[in-house]
């Protein structure tokens, strides 16, 4: 691992610490790196561990001293009540706002699937309609063999590809879905973290 | 062989190196690790908890265009750092009457 990424993954570990402490700790490993020799750093970087530890160190402590403060200071309630009160006046335009961003984001998940649907719907009647050719070419066999063949031939092709590009849009829209809601899930844990 | 360091006796090594003059992470992380063996990234954690309970100070001077955060001991640092040797002196007494004479005999 270089300082550069030591540095990189210091700072995805610092996430949820609070800003200033986290700054405060980037810029002392930033300094600690600029100031070591470049042929040691390699073995700084050893000799540091784990970035998540440090983090891990740091939220402690962090938790520690909440405990010994006092559980609500007045500056904090005052901070509180205005947040509440900003809070409430925004909600006039910020509840539609959010509705609205739900329900955008709502439909454009249904029209994603009917798009899908309308795409199986697509290749599962080309499938059926050359299966529908082959058996017809059956019934032309005593009138003309040749035309026969021919529908037979166009059948089978049609009811092979319709076949494939199912197959195809099945995997193509499991992997779709499946990347969809890992996004989602992944916001909402980051979401979280930052909470 | 490695003894365990706890946090006091730490505190009372930083703030020892600050008591000779007021110096930078670098520095004073090195000068730290040239008595035990401790990261950087373990003393950082100890600079911080010094800080916050207003043991030490720090001010930012730049230097070849970056910044170098230097740190100085404050009154109350000076306090605690003689509360600290004074415990640690005692506390060796004890363990070389036992370590090097096997107890007090007199």
């Amino acid at each position: 691992m270089t300082s550069a990424q030591y540095l990189a993954d210091l700072r995805l570990a610092l996430k949820g610490v609070p800003q200033k402490e986290a700054q405060d700790c980037i810029e002392y490993f930033t300094e600690l790196f600029a100031e070591a020799d470049p042929a040691e750093q390699e073995s700084l970087v050893a000799r540091l561990g784990k970035p998540r530890q440090v983090a891990a160190q740091l939220r402690a402590d962090a938790a520690v001293r909440h405990m010994d403060e006092k559980p609500v200071s007045p500056g904090n309630g005052l901070r509180t009540l205005w947040l509440v009160l900003a809070s409430i006046f925004a909600a006039p335009i910020a509840l539609p706002i959010a509705i609205a961003g739900f329900a955008v984001a709502f439909a454009l998940l249904i029209s994603l699937l009917a798009v899908l649907i309308s795409l199986f719907a697509v290749t599962i009647s080309i499938a059926a309609s050359g299966l529908f050719m082959v058996v017809v070419s059956l019934f032309a066999f005593p009138l003309h063999t040749p035309t026969a063949l021919l529908f037979m031939g166009c059948g089978l092709v049609a009811a092979a590809l319709g076949c494939i590009m199912t197959v195809g849009l099945w995997k193509l829209s499991a992997l779709t879905l499946r990347g969809l809601s890992r996004g989602i899930n992944k916001k909402q844990i980051s979401r979280r973290a930052e909470a | 062989m490695n003894f365990q360091l706890g946090s006091p006796l730490l505190d009372g090594c930083v703030l020892a190196v600050l008591g000779h003059g007021d110096t930078y992470g670098y520095v004073l992380t090195q000068q730290i690790r040239q008595a035990v063996d401790i990261s950087e990234s373990t003393l950082y954690p100890v600079l911080r908890r010094l800080q916050k309970d207003g043991y030490l100070q720090v001010y930012d001077q730049s230097y070849q265009g970056r910044n170098r955060r230097y740190y100085t001991i404050t009154d109350q640092g000076k306090a605690h750092f003689t509360a600290i040797a004074d415990a640690w002196k005692r506390y060796c007494r004890n363990v070389d009457t036992i370590m090097f004479q096997g107890g007090n005999h007199d």
